[in-house]
């Protein structure tokens, strides 16, 4: 494959932009185009403008990054993928399961084309450091986690696109409870059972602004709580994952807008009476994180799948259907907003 | 990068019982003033952060002149004995022995739980996320056969060495697969991980330990260093009436960016810096109140004479969260 491989940012907002800072700062990477309806945006690119999203394709592009709406997200990734072009597209990955599996088809179809999804979550370095307490079971096995991740909306909150339903798919749990989700899996594996609390509690929008969710595996047992809420008016980002012998608490995490804290994480080992019942309060250690290499670890890891034509093994396409799986479900595990909203298959 | 602090109740006495360390500084001063009449053994350094020829006095202890430097902040014991003398006082004098049998072991028990335990656990969180395959562990001048016996008992590595560059009585108490060598020079990439645990302060040259750990150590491999540091509120605050800051136990006190700076320039990739100490405010304050003429700043003296524990433990937590803490830890890793 010729270097550096040839970049298109298909969606040049906010996040198109943070993509083309991580383009820029990669040596293997170079950016050729970019698209967006708005003009405007794209003017300070120093690239190619197009309009229209196929002519960015068929000036062939190696990679594509599409950081849309996410009703455009399917329609462009397959696109691109039947084209042989590798697509990175932010999360969600769609606005329904149904739009995942689409592409899912699509990529069967082409399978020498790489595929992630910006569950960048994973590349925190708490996240990474918690991974590998669990992972090598330190502490032994996960009992349960508690998410809560928040955000108190913002100005213009009701007239954004990510609560137009047409748009998005959904509210707060699809645009930011998603990663909540995708950690759960991460470290805990696969979730059947669900039941959910989906509700509008302050904002005036046609989607949800409040989700409170149980997950449980029901083989092993393992349970996860999660709260993703639009009316969290201190932000919030809180993971604690309580294991046998130990626990661990993320707590804060470095964003763009660094509004949800500094990233810690707490670790304790649990310590035993003379009898060997567990003691309550153990010591901990409290790990600040100073830097967000998040955005970065994952391009770099996308480009090292591409070019040693190894398999995307983060934020995948099976992440994407089962993360989108339990959205799904959440959403419907619900009557009473299943009802208001003609939800699912009635 | 990533710094820790520790929530815990840590207190002095927990690591330095006050009877036992008063008598190893008596016998320290005495054999100070026995060792070093001859002022042949001593040579002028520049400064062991950076390098720097400005610096200045700071203070007179035990008969050494701690100097400054103006550049990097480090505090050091200019003129010093050469490392033949020191090795030589270490090994000989009343106080050296005394520090390797009655003192450390009488520092063990709260140890082995309270400093230990942290140690163990940050050595099994850097093996789980940088070095899974880790087999071969080194620390060097190892003090604490207790911590080995507890590296040994994780159960990861295939080799434990130990350097001893220093006559330790206590080399039967070392694990059994424990192969000691007193001399790392010749150990070259092969290390996984390699630690140094309270030897920065008190060997001739920092830098040297440094630049040895980077050339023992394989690719990937890891550098973890305990010490103290000048950048802390201890010294900061109390200078030379810190009564931690002796000579010969404290030659060198690198500022925390001297010694990062070092560290890197040696060739490693900070993993982490923090300042996990949790006696700072505690030491100033007995120290105050021993001594209440000594010349501190009338806020501490207010906030010592006035508030309670609660606000004190705060500090103590903002200084750990901040790097503000004497003592440091770092992690560094061979790219």
């Amino acid at each position: 494959m010729k270097l550096p491989l040839k970049v298109g940012i298909i969606g040049y907002g906010k996040i198109g932009k943070i993509r083309n800072e991580c383009v820029k700062n990669h040596p293997l990477l170079e950016l050729i185009g970019v698209c967006d309806l708005d003009p405007r945006t794209c003017e300070d690119s120093g690239v190619s403008y197009y309009s229209d999203y196929r002519e960015l394709l068929s000036a062939s592009p190696d990679i594509v990054f599409v950081c849309t709406y996410n009703c455009y997200i399917p329609e462009i990734s397959i696109q691109a993928i039947s084209r042989g072009i590798h697509v990175f597209t932010e999360k969600p990955p769609g606005r329904v399961l149904e739009d995942v599996k689409n592409i899912k088809d699509a990529a069967i179809r082409n399978p020498n084309v790489k595929i992630k999804f910006g569950f960048n979550h994973r590349y925190h370095e708490g996240i990474n450091e918690a991974k590998a307490i669990v992972e090598r079971g330190r502490f032994g096995k996960v009992m349960w986690m508690r998410g809560v991740y928040g955000k108190a909306g913002g100005a213009g909150y009701d007239n954004d696109w990510r609560n137009n339903k047409n748009l998005s798919g959904g509210g707060i749990l699809i645009d930011q409870g998603i990663h909540m989700l995708d950690l759960f899996r991460y470290f805990c594996g696969e979730f059947d059972e669900i039941k959910s609390f989906v509700g509008r509690s302050y904002w005036m929008v046609d989607v949800e602004d409040n989700v409170f969710a149980l997950l449980r595996n029901s083989m092993t047992a393992q349970t996860a709580m999660i709260h993703s809420s639009a009316t969290q008016w201190q932000h919030k980002f809180l993971l604690e994952i309580y294991m046998e012998k130990g626990y661990l608490e993320i707590n804060g995490i470095l964003s763009t807008t660094r509004t949800y804290g500094r990233e810690t994480l707490k670790i304790a080992q649990c310590i035993y009476d003379e009898n060997g019942y567990p003691m309550p309060n153990p010591q901990e250690v409290m790990t600040y994180y100073d830097y967000d290499n998040s955005w970065s670890a994952e391009i770099d890891d996308f480009v090292e799948c591409i070019l040693k034509d190894k398999p995307v093994s983060q934020g995948n396409i099976e992440d994407a259907i089962k993360t989108m799986e339990l959205v799904q479900r959440i959403y419907e595990g619900d009557d009473q907003w299943k009802r208001r909203n003609c939800l699912g298959k009635g | 990068m990533k710094r820790v602090v520790f929530l815990d109740d840590l207190k002095e006495s927990d690591i330095r019982p006050e009877i036992v360390y008063a008598e190893y500084k008596h016998l320290l001063s005495e054999d100070i003033q026995n060792h070093f009449t001859d002022p042949s053994l001593l040579i002028d350094i520049h400064c062991p952060g950076c390098s720097n020829r400005n610096t200045k006095f700071a203070f007179k202890k035990m008969e050494f002149n701690f100097c400054s430097c103006s550049k990097c902040g480090s505090l050091f014991v200019s003129p010093r004995p050469t490392s033949d003398a020191l090795r030589s006082f270490y090994k000989d004098s009343r106080a050296g022995l005394f520090f390797r049998s009655t003192f450390l072991r009488n520092k063990l028990e709260a140890r082995s739980k309270k400093v230990f335990s942290y140690r163990i656990q940050w050595i099994m969180g850097l093996i789980e996320e940088y070095l899974p395959d880790a087999e071969i562990f080194l620390d060097y001048a190892t003090k604490y056969p207790n911590l080995l016996q507890e590296v040994n008992n994780l159960g990861f590595f295939k080799s434990i060495i130990s350097v001893l560059p220093e006559c330790f009585e206590e080399e039967h108490l070392l694990p059994e697969n424990t192969k000691i060598i007193h001399d790392n020079e010749t150990v070259e990439n092969k290390i996984d991980i390699f630690t140094a645990f309270e030897v920065a302060e008190r060997v001739f040259d920092p830098v040297k330990l440094f630049n040895g750990a980077y050339h023992a150590c394989k690719k990937n491999g890891l550098f973890l260093i305990t010490t103290t540091t000048s950048s802390g509120f201890e010294y900061q605050v109390l200078k030379g009436y810190s009564p931690n800051l002796i000579p010969l136990d404290r030659l060198n006190l690198l500022s925390l960016e001297a010694l990062t700076s070092q560290i890197e320039k040696a060739g490693f990739e900070m993993i982490e810096v923090s300042t996990p100490g949790r006696l700072d405010v505690e030491i100033v304050k007995r120290t105050y109140e021993k001594n209440p003429d000594i010349p501190l700043d009338s806020f501490w003296k207010y906030l010592f004479s006035y508030r309670d524990e609660n606000v004190l433990n705060s500090l103590q937590k903002y200084l750990q969260e901040f790097q503000l803490s004497s003592h440091v830890r770092i992690a560094a890793i061979k790219r």
